[in-house]
């Protein structure tokens, strides 16, 4: 059973790594972009 | 009614020996854009980078005066620490090497991940958003470039906050001065499973099964992107097209790999004499 919650905290933890850097792309975007930039 | 309108702004004189010889309509990169709102790298950008740069260095310089660095003893063959850890940055790769063969782990990933890092301003030639922070229009580079740092980042997590003794799992709960004993869950080979009931395929059979698997994982993991999202095929090109989702597989392959071990207790999915999988 150890070893199933391991693969789970790896799974989980990649996600929750991933969205944090896709939310950091997407904060970074709305809030240092100039209007006019695009 | 246009060339009329055109006539009047630009009239054509006979005694200039220069004249305008048409007006396009088109877009360029500074369309819409006042001249005022762009600078030049050097100084404007070069300077503060300068000044950064001895910023950062006097901090490091103080800082190395008032920490000690981390250095152990002599190594002596006498006393070999349990566990021995790598540097925290090559954790990540002392972690996969619980998971692939050494050959894989030490060389062949590390490898795709260096190659595939110096060709991606080759393989992504999506013009928008550069020279901006962009996310809206860089989608899929954005969302796979985060993924395989995550993945980087959590292998180097477990190995250094939860690897103890004889690199062993140990949650923060857990008393880490304790040995834990061997799993006891014995790995098994994806062709052996094969080989045995309730499939019982002869070796050969097994073998081949096994080829078609990896082989399989790669061919329907190139078609389904090319059916799905022509755009997408259609913006990058055969070649790029290719480059990108082998990548992009290969990534995937670290996280399938590592959970068909944990959780299916598969030891190999593929085992040559050349290297396993």
């Amino acid at each position: 059973m150890d070893r199933f919650w391991i693969g789970m905290f790896l799974l989980v933890g990649t996600a929750l790594i991933t969205l944090i850097l896709v939310w950091l792309a997407i904060w970074q975007e709305r809030t240092f972009n100039k209007k006019g930039d695009q | 009614m246009a060339i009329e309108t055109k006539h009047e702004i630009f009239p054509k004189d006979p005694k200039k020996s220069f004249g305008l010889v048409e007006l396009v309509k088109g877009t360029s990169p500074i369309t819409d854009k006042e001249p005022e709102s762009t600078v030049f790298t050097w100084p404007h950008l070069v300077f503060v980078e300068l000044i950064a740069m001895l910023a950062v260095s006097v901090i490091l310089v103080v800082l190395s005066l008032y920490f000690e660095a981390p250095l152990e003893e002599m190594a002596s063959p006498d006393t070999t620490p349990n566990p021995m850890k790598a540097p925290w940055y090559f954790l990540g790769l002392q972690e996969m090497l619980v998971f692939f063969d050494p050959w894989l782990a030490g060389v062949v990933l590390p490898t795709f991940i260096i190659v595939g890092l110096i060709l991606t301003p080759y393989i992504d030639i999506n013009p928008k958003g550069s020279g901006q922070y962009n996310y809206s229009d860089r989608k899929f580079a954005v969302w796979n470039f985060a993924f395989g740092c995550a993945l980087w980042y959590i292998m180097i997590i477990v190995g250094v906050y939860l690897r103890g003794l004889d690199w062993q799992w140990y949650w923060p709960w857990d008393n880490w001065e304790a040995h834990k004993p061997p799993s006891g869950v014995s790995l098994i080979d994806y062709s052996v499973i094969l080989m045995n009931p309730p499939f019982s395929v002869s070796r050969v059979a097994a073998q081949g099964i096994a080829y078609a698997t990896v082989i399989g994982y790669f061919v329907v993991g190139m078609t389904i992107p090319f059916v799905f999202f022509r755009k997408f095929y259609n913006s990058l090109g055969f070649v790029r097209y290719n480059i990108t989702i082998m990548l992009f597989l290969l990534m995937m392959s670290v996280p399938a790999k590592i959970i068909l071990r944990l959780v299916f207790n598969i030891k190999y999915l593929l085992v040559t004499p050349f290297f396993k999988i």
